[in-house]
């Protein structure tokens, strides 16, 4: 699957809240919950849907499309009832999880540009869905905006640095949907059901479902997350005049702010006023030779982690 | 230890370089050039060995010297301005290293000072397996062999002349070289290292190895508030961040920032040719003094001693003319 434009993204609940705003949706935000657990959905209801993230250390884990879903069942019917799309890009996934929620909810409204997104695209299957998603440059560049900006670009490098996991992941959105408890995942087929299921008991069947998930796995190997999709906290708590929680919600939100501020940032600048600092400190206390010191001992400490590296890896790959 | 795949051997003596005079000194010893990688595929470093042959095997001052490198760490480049000989300069991107070497190889007909094509060969070669340990064989061996003296006897005659005296040898005369050729100001010097992996040889892989996170920010703590390298550092966050010491140190301190600092490091580190060193102290009005962190921290130190000495004679934009 190729990048084709597409940046990856941290995966964190305040650059997918910003996200979702500049894409035109209103009054919808991310949180992550840390554990699975039915009161702590309940916690942030209305809760819209969840979208649960995988991380694995080895691409054997990688998901794959089997015959047949390993819980479930396929719906290749809801196909035309639901928004769902076929992941086309690897990088494009957090959004297009994303959008699997926020575009099967009739509750939430989700602006002029992504209306007209979903009208287009409402007599394509999934596969076209998902080719006209990843030509959007509408949400394609939306996307990009908050990804990390690398210094002085160029095109004929690649994107990525070595030692980065993070293309070994993957995004599965899950809502309830016209009294059904859809699976959106972009790598299978179609929409997988789990059963009947309402806003009301949302947050207990999807803790069932999700354990019967990470059950799967083996224990060490993969890291899991999971955003709850919710209505903006602010506005529940300006509604029942809990002041102290408005409070603690728009520190939250400052906070989220200033890290979407510091991630568009490559700092250059600042790298250099401040290494001129500390450099000017080393030689006009120490002199010149501590700089060629510091320089031989850089170099040491690179062969260290290098031969380090070259240990641990022939130590891996030993019977 | 894995094994060595050897991927080439020429003839080739080694050539003294002296930093103060910037002169080049051909030395007379008879050696070799070996090019030769692990059979490990995941090691992807070249040897990159000289050593004596012949008679001079047994001249216990002549040492073998074993370079390793990293892919896209040098180049294999002719000495143009060399006009009595045939050249060539193992240049490294990311450090000031310079290994000089003349080939010893007879040249093609009677044109002894110029580079012939069975050379070219051999450079292009090597460039490749510089940039690819791993790179394919196209066969040069048959065109080297053609040029070269097919029997022992020319061999010997052409090795063995004493490379000051005789001129009607393919020695060089390298007495007068290359006053044009300016060196960086952090040159190291010897043109022959020790065996082994010199250290000089590694590149510095992140900035944080030669300067660390907790010595920025020291730094940025003792500064006095009045002291107008803070006001300079204020300016430099980002436009909604607060001007104050508090915030500057919670940037400083910032994954983001960190982040910050791979992303530069492995930008500078992997440049490889394509001369993002000198994109970047262009950027940032300092001076340029080669590719890789090293290269870099060098440009930054070189930047405060213009500062601080104004007045003091250009050493500009100092690189090697090739």
């Amino acid at each position: 699957m190729s990048s084709s434009g597409w940046n990856t993204l941290e995966s964190d609940a305040g650059v997918f809240t910003e996200l979702v705003e500049s894409l035109g949706v209103k009054s919808v935000e991310l949180n992550e919950l840390l554990s699975l657990d039915a009161d702590q959905l309940r916690a942030v209801a209305p809760l819209y849907g969840v979208i649960f993230l995988f991380k694995y250390t080895h691409s054997a884990l990688a998901p794959t499309t089997p015959g047949i879903p390993q819980d479930g069942s396929y719906d290749p019917d809801a196909e035309h009832g639901i928004f769902f799309a076929r992941q086309k890009i690897q990088n494009a996934c957090a959004t297009q999880a994303i959008l699997s929620i926020v575009l099967n909810r009739s509750d939430i409204q989700v602006g002029s540009a992504l209306t007209e997104f979903k009208a287009f695209v409402e007599g394509f299957d999934s596969e076209l869905r998902g080719e006209t998603l990843s030509n959007s440059e509408l949400i394609r560049l939306t996307h990009n905006s908050f990804s990390r900006p690398t210094p002085f670009v160029d095109e004929t490098q690649p994107q990525r640095q070595a030692g980065d996991d993070d293309d070994l992941y993957h995004f599965i959105a899950y809502l309830p949907v016209n009294g059904t408890l859809y699976e959106l995942d972009g790598l299978q087929p179609y929409p997988i059901s789990h059963g009947a299921c309402t806003d009301e008991t949302f947050s207990e069947k999807i803790v069932e479902v999700l354990y019967r998930r990470i059950a799967r796995y083996p224990e060490d190997e993969v890291r899991f997350n999971l955003l709850a999709v919710c209505r903006d906290r602010r506005e529940l708590l300006a509604a029942v005049g809990d002041t102290e929680g408005l409070l603690r919600e728009e520190e939250k939100r400052a906070e989220w702010r200033r890290e979407n501020v510091l991630r568009r940032e490559n700092f250059v600048g600042l790298i250099y006023e401040v290494l001129r600092g500390v450099l000017g400190d080393v030689v006009v206390n120490k002199g010149g030779v501590a700089f060629e010191k510091m320089i031989s001992d850089a170099k040491a400490k690179t062969q260290k982690r290098l031969e380090e590296a070259q240990r641990r890896k022939m130590q891996s790959n030993s019977w | 230890m894995s094994d060595q795949i050897t991927l080439l051997t020429f003839k080739a003596g080694r050539v003294d370089f002296n930093p103060p005079s910037k002169h080049l000194k051909p030395l007379p010893q008879k050696g070799k050039i070996t090019v030769s990688r692990s059979n490990d595929e995941d090691a992807p470093l070249l040897s990159f060995v000289w050593e004596p042959r012949g008679s001079s095997k047994n001249d216990p001052s002549v040492e073998r010297d074993e370079l390793m490198i990293f892919p896209g760490e040098a180049e294999w480049l002719p000495v143009s301005q060399c006009k009595t000989g045939r050249v060539y300069v193992l240049k490294f991107n990311s450090s000031s290293q310079r290994s000089f070497f003349w080939l010893q190889d007879p040249p093609a007909g009677d044109k002894l000072d110029e580079i012939s094509g069975a050379d070219l060969k051999i450079a292009t070669r090597i460039n490749t397996l510089l940039e690819d340990v791993f790179a394919d064989e196209v066969d040069i061996t048959q065109d080297a062999n053609e040029s070269a003296a097919p029997n022992g006897d020319d061999v010997e005659m052409a090795d063995s002349a004493s490379p000051s005296n005789n001129t009607t040898t393919q020695t060089p005369n390298l007495t007068n070289l290359l006053r044009s050729i300016v060196i960086p100001s952090g040159e190291s010097g010897s043109a022959t290292n020790s065996a082994g992996i010199p250290a000089s040889s590694t590149p510095i892989l992140n900035i944080t190895d030669a300067i660390t996170p907790s010595q920025i920010v020291s730094y940025a703590s003792s500064l006095d508030e009045s002291d107008p390298k803070l006001t300079n550092l204020y300016n430099l966050l980002p436009s909604e961040i607060p001007h104050n010491k508090y915030e500057l140190l919670r940037v400083l301190q910032s994954p983001q920032f960190l982040q910050g600092l791979n992303s530069l490091s492995s930008t500078l580190h992997s440049s490889e040719g394509y001369n993002v060193g000198r994109l970047v102290s262009q950027e940032l009005g300092m001076p340029y003094r080669g590719e890789g962190i090293e290269g870099f921290l060098r440009g930054v130190l070189a930047a405060l001693d213009e500062e601080q000495h104004p007045d003091a004679n250009d050493d500009g934009d100092a690189e090697m003319q090739e």
